[in-house]
């Protein structure tokens, strides 16, 4: 299992926070930053806590053929949290030109279009 | 104004009985990988599946959750029924599935246990990475 928290609340973070994060952590639980770069972002505490994903908004994705400052932002993150051995996840990818752009910039997980949902199978 | 007021009260009513009536849905998003397309994740997401109005989106009662604390209560729910679709799918299709759920920065707050509760819960599904010898 992944547990996905926003930005803000490692910002805010007390002592307490790290505890919970690590008690996960113990439990075989990773954690995931959902709607990266939107937030009030401190990327400080990306060393400071153990965190397994990225989510870059898709704020960012939505206007990536057109925008290229959008494009630039996503390539930084993607080579960011690579560096630092993060899995990046992009939000919103609904075209085969955000899908190839973000392949090009090195993207390898997105989140798709469509949901399930799970059949009771009592 | 008063009207506002009154919808907010009833839906902050009918909330605090809806996951007793079982009226919460999770619904799953893909994660795919680019190169290949295999879905090794997935993101749990709730709906409430209101009697009357029909399907509602979390941004309408997440807040209100949220105020009134009751997200704790429906944030380990989510968590405990993804646990169990997850041993469920494992089992069934993909040792490597992952799920990932929300978790609200008021479930994070002091009084919350957050992690003996749900850690157990995720044990006693037979969800965790370990067993699987990741």
């Amino acid at each position: 299992m992944v547990i996905e928290i926003t930005e803000g609340l490692l910002l805010d973070a007390e002592s307490g926070i790290v505890g919970k994060l690590l008690e996960f952590r113990d439990a075989g639980i990773q954690a995931s930053i959902d709607d990266f770069g939107t937030g009030y972002s401190a990327l400080s505490y990306l060393k400071k806590f153990d965190i397994d994903f990225l989510k870059i908004d898709q704020s960012f994705v939505r206007n990536l053929a057109a925008d290229f400052n959008d494009l630039a932002l996503c390539e930084a993150i993607i080579v960011m949290a690579h560096k630092l051995e993060l899995k990046v996840i992009a939000e919103g990818v609904e075209t085969e030109e955000q899908r190839s752009l973000l392949a090009a910039a090195g993207m390898r997980l997105r989140s798709g279009v469509f949901v399930l949902q799970a059949v009771a199978c009592r | 104004m008063q009207h506002h007021a009154q919808a907010r009260l009833k839906m902050i009513n009918e909330l605090r009985g809806a996951l007793a009536a079982s009226q919460f849905r999770i619904y799953y998003q893909p994660i795919v990988e680019l190169a290949t397309g295999r879905i090794n994740k997935a993101e749990a997401l709730i709906r409430w599946q209101h009697p009357k109005l029909g399907i509602i989106n979390p941004v309408q009662f997440i807040p209100l959750a949220e105020e009134t604390g009751m997200i704790v209560e429906i944030g380990d729910w989510v968590f405990k029924e993804s646990a169990r679709q997850l041993k469920l799918w494992r089992a069934l299709h993909n040792i490597e599935l992952q799920i990932s759920v929300n978790v609200s920065p008021v479930q994070f707050s002091d009084a919350w246990r957050p992690a003996q509760e749900m850690v157990h819960v995720f044990e006693r599904a037979g969800a965790g990475r370990k067993k699987h010898g990741h």
